[in-house]
Parts: C-alpha cells; structure tokens; sequence
C-alpha cells in the first residue's frame, strides 16, 4: 500500500465512534464466552459480518462523498459554461443588431442616390423642355408675349428648384416601399 | 439470470447510465467501463454478479491469468458496492489459488477516480494495479 493509500483509507467524512464501540464491546464479549462453546463461534460469526459491515460503509461514505463532490465540480463547470454560451449569445445579438443598422444605412443610402439621380434626369428632361418652349415661343410671338414667356418660365425654374428636396424624399419613400 | 450461460462470453452495451461490460470466459478478461449510475443497480447488476458467480463456481482456479480492467469515468454510492461486492467475489476466487489481476483505469487528471482505486485496492486482497492514463 503505498502513501496515498493508507491516507485515503484512514481517512473518514462521517465518525464511527458508535459502531467501533460496539464492535469491542462484541469482542470483550467474545472474551468472556468459553473457548470452543457453541454461543462463542455464533457470536464470532456476528462479530466477523459486523465488523465487515463496518468496514464496507466506512468506504461507501467516503467513496460517495468522493463521488458527490465529483458531481458538484462537474455541474459547476456546466454552469460556468452555461454562463459563457450566454454571454457569447449577447455578443452574437449586440453584433447582429450592429449588422441590421449597418444594412438599413447601406440600403438608406442606395434609395436616396437612386430617389437623386431620378429627379436630376427629371430636372434636366424639364430644363430643356422649358427652354425649347421658351425659344419656340420667342421665335413666334410678339415681344410682350416672350417677356410674359420668360417670367412664366423663370418660375417654373425655380418652382423646380424649390420642390427639389420634397420631391426627393416622396421618391425615396416611393422607392422604399417597393423595395420591400 | 438464469439465461446466460457462463461459457459465452457476456456482453452489455453500454448506455447513457450504465456501463459496457465484456466478460470473457475463454481469454479470461473481464471488462466494465463508462459510466454508471443506474436506477436500479440490483436489476442491471443483479444477472452480472451472479454470471461472475456461477462462472467462479465452475472453473478449476489455476495460473492462468484472469485479468480484470475497471475503467469508469463515473459511478454512484450503490454501483460502488455492487462493485466492492464484484470484487469480494473475486478475492475468493483468488484465496482459492485463480491468478487474477485487477487493473483501474482512471484519467489521470481525475483524482477521484484514483482515490476509488486506492480505496479498493486497500479494501480487497487480489492484486490491484492503478493505471493512469492520458486522453
């Protein structure tokens, strides 16, 4: 038996004073009976089977605290990495929270330089149909009329010009809603 | 169990709560490993104890080495005696003039395995080997 041995078996969790007790009261016993008698061998039997008793829950209980305390340190080890899935699943929701606000501003963005490049086509389709109005209009009519002309089309002009952000959201918004 | 013979080899597979067992009588090795924490000890230990019995009843001990390996990774209080019982069976066999060697397994990070060991193997008078072993 080497060292770590006999420590493991001398050691006890629970005291069996009690039961040590009565095994030697069971042996002076056995001392006082006549030797050979009848009574002496059946108590010897008793004695024998007890003290085998003793023995196998001497190390039934240290073996099952051994065992129990096994089981603790396992299901304390399950909980701390219980612990580590949950906090890795936190990250995992703030990163994809992070990846969802990332992707509306991408798709924001895409919508608002479609929404501006159909409305500068459309300023520009516009523009030039004003000025050929304008032209066909100098060319054709009296004076008064043209300045009249120019007015009106200066003010389309700017009448463009100043719609030109509501117009960009409505498209935007236009342009959002089919996209989904 | 009075289905098993014991001139066939035993065989339990293992499961989530028991262990596999590999008891063969013509090389004579026995084998018990994984863990084991039945329900009922009795119930799935109760046919293996008493092949292991009717076995030791039948052969002539001789010099012919029994070799015994133990490795479970985990077991319960009463799988512990049933155990300390297994072994009493066999230290019988062993007064009775049978070669038998008993090896425990244990991972060698896992002292309360080694500590089992040492607690049989100073409870029981056949020879016991304690046997780390890295994963």
């Amino acid at each position: 038996m080497n060292e770590k041995s006999r420590e493991t078996s001398a050691h006890a969790s629970v005291s069996f004073e009690r039961e040590e007790a009565g095994a030697e009261k069971i042996r002076l016993w056995l001392k006082e009976l006549p030797e050979g008698s009848s009574e002496r061998q059946r108590l010897q039997e008793i004695h024998q089977h007890y003290n085998n008793l003793l023995r196998d829950a001497r190390l039934l209980v240290r073996m099952g605290d051994r065992l129990q305390a096994k089981l603790r340190a396992a299901n304390e080890e399950l909980a701390r990495k219980n612990e580590e899935i949950a906090e890795y699943n936190r990250q995992l929701s703030q990163k994809n929270r992070e990846l969802q606000e990332t992707l509306n501003a991408l798709q924001e963005s895409q919508r608002r330089r479609k929404a501006l490049t159909v409305l500068g086509i459309s300023a520009i389709v516009v523009f030039m149909v004003t000025e050929l109005i304008e032209y066909y209009i100098e060319q054709t009519t009296s004076e008064a009329t043209s300045k009249w002309a120019n007015l009106v089309s200066f003010g389309l002009k700017a009448l463009i010009a100043l719609a030109f952000k509501p117009l960009e959201e409505l498209v935007e918004s236009i342009l959002s809603r089919t996209v989904r | 169990m009075s289905d098993l013979t014991t001139s066939e080899k035993l065989i339990i597979q293992p499961t989530f709560t028991t262990p596999e067992i590999r008891f063969d009588p013509e090389s004579y090795y026995f084998f018990i490993g994984g863990n084991s924490y039945p329900e009922n000890s009795l119930k799935f230990y109760g046919p293996v104890l008493e092949w292991v019995q009717n076995w030791a009843t039948k052969i002539t001990p001789s010099t012919k080495l029994l070799t015994v390996e133990i490795h479970l990774e985990y077991f319960n209080t009463s799988t512990a005696k049933v155990l300390l019982d297994f072994f009493r069976l066999l230290e019988t066999l062993y007064e009775r003039g049978q070669s038998i060697q008993i090896r425990w397994l244990y991972l060698q990070e896992d002292s309360e395995m080694e500590d089992a060991g040492l607690d049989y193997q100073a409870a029981i008078k056949v020879p016991f080997e304690l046997v780390p072993i890295n994963e």
